[in-house]
C-alpha cells in the first residue's frame, strides 16, 4: 500500500489541529491519546486505490520558526491552512509556498489550501474569492471546511493525496520526456 | 511565652523604614512581622486592636499592589501605623489583660445560630475540636496521664495515611514475544512465574518531658516496634491452546484474572489496603514485636499538676521493602519461543517527627517534620542472564537508540499500550528503569492542619489504562444546570455577611453523589473520577477521601474549567462556611478547605495575581483577623506575599561584570564548557516554566499568559539562527567545516547532559537548508545525519519520545512536543461529558481529559525537580549571551546560502 507524508502547516488558533483530530478519529471515542505510535496514521481510499496517510500536524510548534525546515524536508504534500475568521492568518501563510518550494528545492510541491471554520461564517474575514485568487496563484487545489461539522474534512485530505499522485507523474513524465530528448 | 514588646520592635520598625521611604516589598515584609507578633500576643482577640492591625494592613496592601509608593501613600502608612501604636501604648489594657487573658477566657466573635443544629451528634466532649487560637482557653479533657487525645494525634496520622496512599502497585510486566501472532495450529504454553516479596519494620516512640513548677523534670518514654517479613507469594501459571485469543487476552489483562485466582484472595497488599492499617492490625502478623517500657525519671510523679510547661515528642521511622519479580516463558509444540524476566525492588524510608508543646493541658505549639525516601529498581533481561547494565552505554547516540528501541531485545517497552503511555513511562522512567534513583519527599505541618506532601504517583497508568467502553456509574443526584457565564468578580470577604445556605453545593459535607465514577471497579478508589459539576469537583479536591492523586490532578488542572479568582473565591465561601460551626466535621471540612486555599495562592502565577484576585484573597486575611484566626490570617498573608514578591531573578538580569580585552570567539572555549552553559541558561529558563502556561497555550496561545514559556521557545529559536548564522558567515570552507565540527562536539555534550533543548536548537541549524545543502566533508555529514533520526516526526516522535524517556534526569526536554500534545488532548476530548453518556446532561466536566493533561503535566514537574550540578561560568556565560544576541534572519540565511553555493532548482 502506498504511504503518504503530509505536513499540516498554518499560523497557531487555525483549528489544525481539529482538523486532523476529525480525520483521524472520525468517531467518538472516550481517551484520546495523540502520543501512541499510529495515532496520526490513516487508512482511506482514493479513487477505488487504499493508501496511508501520515500526518505531521505543526499545531503546538507554531512558535518554533526554526524547526519548520526539518518539518517540511519531512513531508510530500502540504495542507496549508488559515482560519477564514482571521485576515491575520491569511496574510501569515502568503510566504509558505515560497519556503516550501526553497526547502524542497523543486516547484513541484503538492500543496492544498484551506480555509477553516466555515462554521463561524458570521465572523468571516476572508473572502472565498481572496483564498481562490491565492490558490490560483500558487496553482494549487482550495477548499473551505469545518473540524467542528466534519465538514469536507475528508473529502480535504483525499484531495492532498490526488495532488500528491498528480505531482508525482507529472515529476515522472518530465523526466521521461527528458531522457528522450 | 511571647513578649509584648516584639510588637513595639516591629511597629517601630515599620515606622522607621516608612519614615525613610523604603520600597514596598520592605513595608510589605515588616507587616507581616507585626502580623506575626500580634497574634502571639494573649490580648490578640480585644476587637478595637484587630481593627487597628486590620486598618494598617489595608492600607499597605492596598498601596503595594500599585508600582511605586507616592509620598501620600508613605504619609498615610505612617498615620495608621502611629494609631495602632497609640492605641496598643494607652488604650490597650495591656499587661493587665495579657494575665488575665492566660486564665479567662475572652469571649471571641459570635456563632452563628447553625451550630445548634449541626452538633447533634457531636456526643462527647473529647472529640470536640480545639482550634489553636490564641486566646482560645475552652481546653480539652485529655483522660489520663500519657494519653494523646484524639485531636492530638490528628496531624501526623493524616500525613502518614496520606504517604500511604502510595502503595506499591502490583508489578506486571507485559512481555512480548517475537513472532507469537504465526497463523500454524501448534500447541502454544505459556508459563507465567511471578514471585513478590515485602517486609516492613516500624518504630514509634512517644516522649513526654513535663516542666513543673517546682522546675523538676518529668519524662515519660515509650517506644514500639512492630516488623513483619515476607507474604511470599508464588504464582505458576499455564496456558495451552492452538493460540485461542481469549486465554491470552485474558492473560494478558492481570488484574482480573489475579482476582479470581484463590490463592491470591488473602493477598490484599498488592491490591488496596494502605500499609497503615496493616501495621494496625497487629494480629495479622505472627512476627510480631511489641515492647511498651515507660520510664519515669525524678518521680514527683502524682503530685497534682499546676499549669507547667511540658513537650511531648513523637517519633515515627518506618521502612519497607518490596520484591516482586515475573518470569514468562512461551512455547510452541515443545519448541522455546522466548523467555523473560523482569525484577522490580520497591523500598521506601519514612521518618517523622511531631513535637506538641503544651502549657498544662492547652496546646501551645505543634510542630511537624519529616522525610520519605522511595527508591525503586527495575531489572530487566532472561532469566539466568545479567539484567541490563545499570546505566546505559553512552557510546552513540544511534546506538543509543536502537538498544532501547528494539523490540528484539528485552525492550523496555512493556508500558506500550496504556494511554499516554509515552508520558507514563516518562514519569516512571523518572523513578526507574535500569537505574536508580532516590526521591526525598518532605513534608512539614503545624497547628495550623495545613500538610503539604509533594506526592509522586505509580497509580496513574493504571487509572488510564482503560478501554474506550468502561461503564460508569451516573450521579444519583445532579446539580442545577447553572450556565457556565457569570464570573464572580472580587469579593470583599471582610464585608461580606451571609455567606451561603446548606443547598449550595459548595457547601456540603459529600459530594458523591453528584460525581461521576467508573463502575467497574473497587468504589474505595477515589481514582475513579470521570466527571461531574464544577462545584462538586471542588468540594471533592478539599476531601481526604479524594485520594492525593486527585487533589493533584485537580490543582494542575483546574483553570480548564474554573478560574483562580472563582476558585478561590468558592472555597472561602466554603471555609467560612463550614468555620460557622464548630462540630467535628465543618471544623475539618474548614481546616481541610483551608490547606487548598494555600495551596492554590502558592501556585498562582504572575498572570494571575492581579487585583481582583489579591483583593479577595487579603479581604479574606482580614476576615481570619477579625474572627481571632491569626494563625490562618499569617500563613495565608505569608504565602501570598512570596507569590508577589518571587525574587527569583533571571540569570540573564544581572548585567556582564567583565568586558574582555580582545574580541572573543566559540573556539576560545571548549566545547564541553559550552554546553554546560547552555546547559545552565536552558535549565533557568525551563525551571521558570509554571504548568499552567503550558495549559493556557494549548488553550488559546495567549503570549501574555505564558510570558516563561515564550521565552523559552524563542530562545531556542535564537540558538538556531545563530548557529546557521556562525556556520555560514565564515568565507572559506574549511572555517565553515571548522564551525559544523564545533557545533557537533557540543551537541555531543548536550546529549550527554540530556539537554534536548539546545541539541535540538543545534541540529535543527545544522540540518537547515540553507546548511544542508552545501557541501560537506562525508565524515562530518555523516555525524550530523546520524544526530538527525532524533527529529524524525514518524510514529508521533516516536525516536525523540524513546530517547526522553531512557534518559537519566536532569533533563532539559524539548518543548515543542508537550506543546503538541496538550494541544491535541485539548482538541480531540470533550471539554464536557457528552450529553449522551450522563442523561443529557451538558454542564459535567470530563475529568478524563483533566486526568490526561494531569499526565503531562506532571511528568513536566517531576523534570523541573531535578537540578544539574553546574555552576556559572561568567566568560563563557557572557559570550553565549552577547553573541547569540546576533544573528541572521530565515532570508538572509538563504540569501549566504546561495552566494556560497548557486541555486539549482529543479523544475
Amino acid at each position: 500500500m502506498r504511504e503518504f507524508k503530509v505536513v499540516v502547516l498554518g499560523s497557531g488558533g487555525v483549528g489544525k489541529s481539529a482538523l486532523t483530530v476529525q480525520f483521524v478519529s472520525s468517531t467518538f471515542i472516550e481517551k484520546y491519546d495523540p502520543t501512541i505510535e499510529d495515532f496520526y496514521r490513516k487508512e482511506i481510499e482514493v479513487d477505488g486505490q487504499p493508501c496511508v496517510l501520515e500526518i505531521l500536524d505543526t499545531a503546538g510548534t507554531e512558535q518554533f520558526s526554526s524547526m519548520r525546515d526539518l518539518y517540511i524536508k519531512n513531508g510530500q504534500g502540504f495542507v496549508v491552512v488559515y482560519s477564514i475568521t482571521s485576515q491575520q492568518t491569511f496574510h501569515d501563510i502568503k510566504t509558505m509556498r515560497e519556503q516550501i518550494v526553497r526547502v524542497k528545492g523543486t516547484e513541484n510541491v503538492p500543496i492544498l489550501l484551506v480555509g477553516n471554520k466555515v462554521d463561524l461564517a458570521h465572523q468571516r474575514q476572508v473572502r472565498p474569492e481572496e483564498g481562490l485568487a491565492l490558490a490560483e496563484y500558487w496553482s494549487c487545489p482550495f477548499t473551505e471546511c469545518s473540524a467542528k461539522n466534519n465538514h469536507s474534512v475528508n473529502v480535504m485530505f483525499a484531495e492532498i493525496v490526488r495532488e500528491m499522485n498528480y505531482v508525482q507523474n507529472k515529476a515522472r513524465d518530465n523526466k521521461s520526456c527528458c531522457t528522450i530528448l | 511565652m511571647p513578649h509584648a514588646n516584639e510588637v513595639d520592635v516591629a511597629l517601630t520598625y515599620l515606622i522607621q523604614i516608612t519614615a525613610k521611604r523604603l520600597p514596598p516589598h520592605h513595608i510589605l515584609l515588616s507587616t507581616q512581622s507585626l502580623l506575626d507578633a500580634i497574634s502571639s500576643r494573649s490580648d490578640a482577640t480585644v476587637p478595637e486592636l484587630q481593627n487597628n492591625l486590620i486598618r494598617l494592613l489595608k492600607s499597605v496592601d492596598e498601596k503595594s499592589l500599585k508600582d511605586q509608593f507616592n509620598e501620600a501613600d508613605y504619609n498615610e502608612i505612617t498615620t495608621v501605623a502611629k494609631q495602632l501604636e497609640n492605641y496598643i501604648k494607652y488604650s490597650l489594657p495591656s499587661a493587665a489583660a495579657a494575665n488575665r487573658a492566660s486564665t479567662s477566657s475572652i469571649k471571641s466573635e459570635p456563632r452563628s445560630s447553625r451550630t445548634s443544629s449541626t452538633t447533634t451528634n457531636n456526643g462527647t466532649s473529647k472529640t470536640s475540636s480545639t482550634r489553636s487560637r490564641a486566646s482560645n482557653s475552652e481546653s480539652t479533657e485529655s483522660s489520663t496521664n500519657g494519653q494523646t487525645t484524639k485531636e492530638e494525634e490528628e496531624n501526623l496520622d493524616n500525613v502518614l495515611r496520606q504517604l500511604n496512599l502510595r502503595q506499591v502497585p502490583k508489578f506486571q510486566p507485559v512481555f512480548e514475544f517475537a513472532n507469537s501472532e504465526s497463523d500454524d495450529d501448534g500447541i502454544t504454553t505459556d508459563e507465567r512465574k511471578e514471585e513478590r516479596a515485602e517486609k516492613h519494620g516500624q518504630k514509634l516512640c512517644e516522649e513526654e518531658v513535663e516542666t513543673l513548677p517546682d522546675g523538676t523534670t518529668r519524662r515519660i518514654m515509650k517506644t514500639k516496634t512492630i516488623s513483619t517479613t515476607q507474604t511470599v507469594r508464588h504464582v505458576t501459571r499455564s496456558t495451552k491452546g492452538g493460540g485461542c485469543p481469549e486465554i491470552t487476552r485474558k492473560f494478558v489483562d492481570g488484574d482480573r484474572t489475579l482476582n479470581e485466582d484463590e490463592e491470591l484472595k488473602t493477598d490484599d497488599f498488592f491490591k488496596k489496603s494502605p500499609l497503615f492499617e496493616r501495621f494496625n492490625l497487629h494480629s495479622k502478623f505472627p512476627a510480631l514485636t511489641c515492647s511498651e517500657e515507660p520510664i519515669k525519671q525524678n518521680g514527683h510523679d502524682e503530685k497534682e499538676k499546676e499549669t507547667g510547661q511540658s513537650q511531648k515528642t513523637k517519633s515515627v521511622e518506618r521502612t519497607s521493602e518490596v520484591t516482586q519479580s515475573v518470569s514468562q516463558k512461551k512455547e510452541r509444540n515443545g519448541k522455546l519461543l522466548g523467555e523473560m524476566a523482569a525484577t522490580k525492588l520497591d523500598s521506601s524510608e519514612l521518618k517523622a517527627k511531631q513535637i506538641d508543646s503544651y502549657l498544662g493541658k492547652l496546646l501551645l505549639d505543634r510542630k511537624g517534620e519529616g522525610s520519605y525516601e522511595e527508591n525503586t529498581v527495575i531489572k530487566q533481561g532472561k532469566p539466568e542472564i545479567e539484567p541490563v547494565p545499570a546505566s546505559p552505554p553512552r557510546k552513540h547516540v544511534v546506538e543509543y537508540i536502537q538498544h532501547f528501541g528494539n523490540k528484539e531485545n528485552t525492550a523496555v517497552d512493556y508500558l506500550r499500550g496504556t494511554t499516554i503511555a509515552s508520558y507514563i513511562s516518562l514519569n516512571d522512567n523518572l523513578r526507574f528503569q535500569e537505574e536508580q534513583f532516590r526521591k526525598k519527599l518532605q513534608f512539614e505541618f503545624s497547628t495550623t492542619g495545613t500538610s503539604s506532601v509533594f506526592p509522586d504517583f505509580y497509580n496513574l497508568s493504571s487509572l488510564l489504562d482503560t478501554d474506550e467502553f468502561v461503564k460508569l456509574t451516573l450521579p444519583t443526584k445532579w446539580a442545577e444546570e447553572i450556565p457556565d457565564a457569570k464570573p464572580i468578580k472580587e469579593i470583599d470577604w471582610l464585608k461580606k455577611e451571609a455567606i451561603g445556605e446548606e443547598e449550595d453545593l459548595i457547601c456540603s459535607f459529600d459530594v458523591n453523589d453528584y460525581l461521576l465514577m467508573r463502575a467497574d471497579t473497587d468504589q474505595s478508589k477515589p481514582l475513579q473520577i470521570r466527571g461531574g459539576p464544577k462545584d462538586a469537583l471542588i468540594v471533592y479536591g478539599t476531601q481526604p477521601v479524594a485520594s492525593l492523586v486527585f487533589q493533584e490532578a485537580f490543582l494542575v488542572t483546574y483553570r480548564t474549567f474554573v478560574s483562580s479568582l472563582d476558585l478561590i473565591n468558592k472555597l472561602i465561601k466554603r471555609y467560612l462556611y463550614m468555620v460557622l460551626s464548630d462540630d467535628s466535621v465543618s471544623s475539618s471540612a474548614a481546616k481541610n478547605t483551608f490547606s487548598v486555599i494555600v495551596r492554590v495562592v502558592d501556585e498562582l502565577t504572575t498572570f494571575e495575581l492581579q487585583s481582583p484576585l489579591i483583593n479577595s484573597v487579603t479581604s479574606f486575611v482580614y476576615r481570619l483577623i477579625r474572627d481571632g484566626n491569626f494563625t490562618f490570617a499569617r500563613i495565608l498573608r505569608k504565602r501570598l506575599l512570596e507569590r508577589i514578591e518571587d525574587p527569583r531573578p533571571s540569570p540573564l538580569s544581572c548585567i556582564p561584570k567583565i568586558i574582555p580585552n580582545k574580541k572573543q570567539n566559540l573556539f576560545d572555549f571548549s566545547s564541553s564548557a559550552i554546553a554546560c552553559q547552555m546547559t545552565y541558561l536552558d535549565a533557568e529558563l525551563f525551571h521558570a516554566i509554571e504548568p499552567p502556561e503550558l495549559l493556557w497555550w494549548a488553550q488559546d496561545q495567549d503570549e501574555k499568559k505564558s510570558p516563561n514559556l515564550v521565552k523559552f521557545t524563542e530562545h531556542f529559536n535564537h540558538i538556531s539562527f545563530w548557529v546557521r548564522t556562525l556556520v555560514l558567515t565564515p568565507g572559506s570552507q574549511s572555517e565553515r567545516e571548522r564551525y559544523l565540527n564545533k557545533f557537533l562536539k557540543i551537541m555531543k555534550h548536550l546529549r550527554k547532559h540530556n539537554n534536548f533543548n539546545s541539541y535540538l536548537a543545534i541540529m535543527s541549524a545544522l540540518l537547515s537548508s540553507p546548511v544542508e545543502r552545501l557541501d560537506w566533508n562525508r565524515r562530518l555529514w555523516e555525524q550530523l545525519t546520524e544526530h538527525g533520526s532524533v527529529m524524525n516526526t514518524e510514529k508521533s516522535h516516536k525516536n525523540y519520545r524513546d530517547m526522553l524517556q531512557s534518559a537519566k534526569p536532569p533533563v532539559v526536554p524539548f518543548i515543542g512536543v508537550v506543546l503538541q500534545d496538550l494541544i491535541f488532548i485539548h482538541a480531540g476530548n470533550p471539554d464536557k461529558i457528552p450529553p449522551e453518556r450522563c442523561c443529557g446532561r451538558t454542564t459535567l466536566i470530563n475529568f478524563l481529559k483533566r486526568w490526561h493533561q494531569y499526565a503531562v503535566l506532571d511528568s513536566i514537574r517531576k523534570l523541573k525537580k531535578w537540578n544539574y550540578d553546574i555552576q556559572k561560568d561568567d566568560p563563557v556565560f557572557y559570550f553565549l549571551h552577547n553573541s547569540t544576541k546576533n544573528f541572521m534572519n530565515d532570508d538572509q540565511t538563504w540569501s549566504r546560502s546561495y552566494e556560497i553555493k548557486a541555486t539549482q532548482r529543479r523544475s
